[in-house]
């Protein structure tokens, strides 16, 4: 018991840390003027967090300096003690606390606070239900699914152990990002060993920032509380993909969630309506993206190209200094993913061979094929990609001539990557159809909170009072 | 602009969310195994105990990891399909882990043992063919089985008796 309680307070240290580094980031990325509430600045610091504790563990071991918890930690108080000054002086610490308080007792008294409906409190539920089971699944359970064993946790185990980023022992896809690995083999410093149970806690906190972010970015846009549940929920809750991904430490939640990140903020910049300082934070999660898997940057790619072609379409004013902003915005993610590629550069390591071949058109159709069905497919994505394609066909007009044509376009460029990641890969024509099983459903998952952006949107215009509340909860 | 939803739209929608409901139940019921297992493990205090591997192969790579020491290189020999390979490399780390196919010839074992240095070979259960039975036929000078009790085998190997160049 006290083994336990022992390793819970060092648990929570290292979840704490990951946030204060974030939130000291964002305190010092972002302007005085930056209108981001507190729930809003406690869903991005964890991207942050991660973003910035991982680019300085692959700094230190270019340095030579091995991991210890003072190195990785120590340096950051640098930083974070001057932003707990800057964010006091801004007001944003005592909001956020505030925040987080309400936030906190909302959550413990399942939502029976005054002012709460029983559809708020019912949806609630639904979630609080949904993280606990998450929650105890990740940390009751060894790793046991195949890239936990194979990829992602044997490289935390490799960096843990060598006390720096060491590939040497080891064959594992050595080219892949590693913002994942570095973060799990954070906690493990901070649990004293390869304490893989506890530190699998990283991913339900994980889902619960981007569960935040979505809620978040509905509550902007003047979707009602009630509403805004229902559809945080209906994400969640559909299918087993994304709650499977809340307790197994794969790096597609990660993915997923800078994903949403960047993409939302960069539609609230496309409408006009972004507070200050998103682009940096989107230009952080682009890195992010690219940082966190293989195919982060290439949906990096399409989220710049499905911008751009929407202000083309849009025609809206200051046309051309949004463009170049917005290829800023691209650039920014790139030069976050620059010191990764430079380190696989003068390791040696080929890049991609075991996932591009050629192209064959009989993958292509066949994979295209596979994906329509796995979109429809319930025990994937349940209802969630049905309701995006009902939204579509009952609002295209509206759709194709409003900012949102920016997600319908993300969404759809990144259908067709999908599809032609497929057709490029090398695999027999028996090991096609059982490769794209095993992948599809996480390909998938990449897009799903970005799409269900798509029909949750519209629940703002629907009721007729409009409730502008900053602190959404 | 924010406007009233029509007829056919709320039916849309109380249609999808008596599906999503129906689905609601389906996703409770497909959890609900893991859900019962997790409140025994609660019960059981199962956090903190460190309870013997239930699975053979398991208890198999828990012995292993007393047995060979930290620093060395082992081949594994093993079909690709059982997956048996990511486990045993994830439990064994820091060992070196190097594959072997079942159908692979003498010669590349013998060639892999020279150049990588290798301390010991772990044969997997998995369709072996019969000349890696001659490793284990009689206790050799290069080759040594070690007692464990698992559903492979394991050989240390004395990889510095091994000399010259391997044909087939």
């Amino acid at each position: 018991m006290t083994e336990a309680l022992g390793l819970l307070v060092r648990l929570l240290g290292g979840l704490w840390a990951i946030q204060m580094v974030g939130y000291a980031l964002l305190v010092v990325l972002l302007p005085p003027r930056a209108t981001f509430a507190p729930l809003e600045r406690l869903a991005l610091a964890l991207g942050l967090g991660c973003l910035g504790l991982s680019l300085w563990m692959l700094l230190l071991t270019c340095l030579r300096i091995p991991y210890t918890l003072l190195n990785l930690t120590g340096p950051w108080l640098l930083v974070i003690l001057p932003a707990w000054w800057l964010a006091g002086r801004r007001g944003w610490l005592q909001a956020d606390g505030r925040s987080l308080k309400s936030c906190f007792f909302a959550i413990a008294t399942l939502g029976t606070k005054p002012g709460w409906s029983r559809i708020e409190q019912a949806f609630l539920l639904l979630l609080i239900l949904a993280f606990v089971f998450a929650t105890l699944r990740a940390m009751l359970y060894p790793f046991w699914a195949w890239d936990e064993l194979a990829t992602w946790g044997l490289k935390a185990k490799a960096f843990y152990l060598a006390r720096g980023l060491d590939l040497s022992r080891m064959e594992a896809h050595n080219y892949y990002p590693n913002l994942v690995p570095l973060s799990l083999a954070y906690l493990y410093f901070w649990l004293g060993g390869v304490v893989e149970t506890w530190a699998k806690a990283f991913f339900p906190l994980c889902g619960g920032s981007l569960v935040l972010l979505f809620y978040s970015f509905l509550r902007r846009l003047d979707v009602t509380r009630a509403a805004a549940l229902v559809a945080t929920a209906f994400l969640v809750l559909n299918g087993t993909t994304f709650l499977s991904h809340l307790f197994i430490a794969y790096a597609d939640l990660m993915l997923t969630y800078y994903h949403l990140g960047a993409a939302g903020l960069l539609y609230l910049w496309v409408r006009g309506e972004a507070p200050a300082g998103s682009a940096t934070i989107i230009s952080c999660y682009a890195g992010g993206m690219a940082w966190s898997k293989f195919e982060g940057w290439p949906l990096v790619l399409i989220m710049v190209l499905a911008a751009m072609l929407t202000l083309v379409w849009l025609r809206p004013a200051g046309f051309g200094k949004k463009i170049s902003a917005v290829l800023l915005m691209g650039l920014g993610g790139w030069l976050l993913a620059l010191p990764w590629r430079q380190f696989v550069h003068l390791q040696g390591w080929d890049v991609g061979l075991d996932h591009v071949g050629g192209f064959y058109p009989e993958q292509f159709l066949w994979g295209g094929w596979l994906v329509l069905q796995a979109l429809v497919w319930p025990p994937y994505f349940g209802l969630l990609w049905p309701a995006v394609l009902l939204s579509f066909i009952l609002a295209w007009r509206s759709l194709l001539n409003a900012p949102v044509l920016f997600l319908v376009l993300l969404v759809a460029g990144n259908l067709a990557a999908t599809v032609l990641a497929y057709a490029i890969v090398p695999t027999s024509a028996a090991e096609f159809p059982l490769y794209v099983r095993a992948t599809v459903d996480r390909l998938l998952l990449h897009a799903a909170p970005v799409s269900a952006l798509i029909f949750s949107i519209p629940l703002g215009s629907l009721h007729p009072q409009a409730m502008p509340d900053r602190n959404f909860i | 602009m924010r406007t009233t939803p029509g007829r056919g739209f709320s039916a849309i929608i109380i249609i999808l969310a008596l599906l999503w409901l129906g689905q609601l139940g389906w996703l409770a019921w497909h959890f609900a195994p893991e859900a019962l297992d997790l409140a025994q493990r609660l019960k059981l205090g199962s956090t903190t105990a460190v309870s013997p591997p239930a699975d053979p192969f398991d208890r198999w790579l828990a012995e292993l990891a007393h047995l060979l020491p930290a620093d060395r290189t082992y081949i594994f020999v093993d079909c690709y399909e059982t997956g048996n390979y990511a486990k045993m490399r994830y439990v064994l780390y820091p060992r070196r882990q190097l594959r072997l196919d079942p159908k692979a010839t003498p010669a590349l074992l013998f060639t892999m043992i020279q150049q990588e240095k290798v301390a010991f070979l772990i044969l997997g259960g998995c369709n072996l063919d019969p000349h890696w039975h001659f490793l284990c036929k009689d206790q050799q000078t290069v080759f040594q089985t070690l007692p464990t009790a698992g559903p492979g085998l394991v050989l240390s190997v004395a990889s510095n008796r091994i000399r010259g160049g391997f044909y087939d």
